[in-house]
């Protein structure tokens, strides 16, 4: 899960760490889209068509040496954003423990391909073991997935995405802690996790232009709505 | 800071030239209404409620084991196969890490 990552003295990932991965973000995307092709449609794998709940790539895309896993689907949702094409789920492992894995988070985009919110997750949505906040924050800056083939700049584009939003993502975790401890004062621990009424428990704006806008104060391109 | 700067400028273009293309792009292949056999979560979750708290009186603890075997197996989001990163292994279907 390791790799190198520019950060400060905090174990944040620095401003130059959040302006290469903005700019590994922005290069993969554009060359997709010079070829005509949108993130949403890379991630669907060559599928043609785009099943509720099925996985693509159908066996997940895995990076054995990170210890990291993700796939892309969509289904129906009461809480899925009206223009939301499908999301990502992003998975990290535990090294020693192969079967314990935890949720980092899932990453909604729309049928252009352009990032929407993250979002976690209940327990119950992808039966994971429970990560406190500390521990995914301090996995954060190292979180990388890489892959061969045809999901090989899908998988780079996510790795940018976590490091370029590590910040919020940061946040998120730690209010989706707060929520949860608050609902374990109404309800047990196990209830809490397994309430089929709660599967969304925080979400936060994905926006690629707002966010590079965020770092270092840059000036608007003209064509940013 | 100055070393940084045509980082900066690169990357107003990049985002710039990127939105014009994005507009112009084919939205890709939407979900197929077809397929949602699987019962949307939240709906299917809320007739169970429904169920488990009418027969609570009745007979809390013949319909305890069962809710809880089925909760746990339904991981609609989980990994296609949990343990895959360091060795693909055959899991048993109550088993709450292979979902599949």
């Amino acid at each position: 899960m390791r790799a190198k990552v520019a950060m400060n003295e905090t174990g944040l990932v620095n401003e130059a760490g959040l302006l290469d991965a903005a700019a590994l973000v922005t290069r993969i995307q554009l060359r997709y889209a010079q070829q005509g092709i949108s993130i949403a449609r890379a991630a669907l794998a060559g599928a043609t068509t785009h099943e509720a709940l099925r996985h693509y790539p159908r066996h997940d895309v895995v990076d054995r040496t990170a210890g990291t896993r993700f796939y892309y689907h969509a289904h129906p949702s009461q809480r899925r954003p009206k223009d939301e094409h499908g999301h990502f789920h992003l998975f990290v492992y535990e090294a020693k423990v192969p079967a314990r894995f935890y949720h980092l988070a899932g990453l909604s985009i729309d049928a252009r391909g352009q990032p929407l919110r993250w979002f976690t997750t209940n327990r119950w949505v992808t039966g994971e073991r429970w990560q406190s906040a500390t521990r995914i924050e301090r996995d954060l800056p190292h979180f990388r997935i890489r892959s061969r083939g045809r999901m090989a700049p899908v998988a780079d584009w996510l790795t940018g995405m976590v490091r370029l939003f590590s910040p919020q993502l940061s946040t998120l975790v730690r209010r989706r802690d707060a929520v949860m401890t608050r609902r374990f004062t109404k309800r047990d621990r196990e209830t809490t996790f397994e309430d089929r009424c709660l599967d969304v428990v925080t979400e936060c704006t994905a926006s690629l232009p707002q966010r590079i806008m965020q770092l270092g104060h840059l000036p608007a391109p003209a064509n940013l709505e | 800071m100055t070393s940084r700067t045509p980082t900066r400028r690169q990357l107003v273009d990049t985002l710039s030239a990127l939105l014009l293309t994005t507009a112009l792009l084919a939205p890709a292949t939407t979900i197929l209404a077809a397929d949602t056999a699987a019962p949307p979560v939240a709906k299917a979750d809320k007739e169970k409620a429904k169920v488990k708290d009418s027969e609570k009186d009745k007979d809390n603890e013949k319909n305890k084991k069962p809710a809880t075997k089925k909760a746990t197996a339904a991981n609609p989001c989980g990994p296609s196969n949990p343990c895959a990163p360091t060795k693909r292994k055959k899991r048993k279907s109550d088993n709450p890490c292979a979902p599949k």
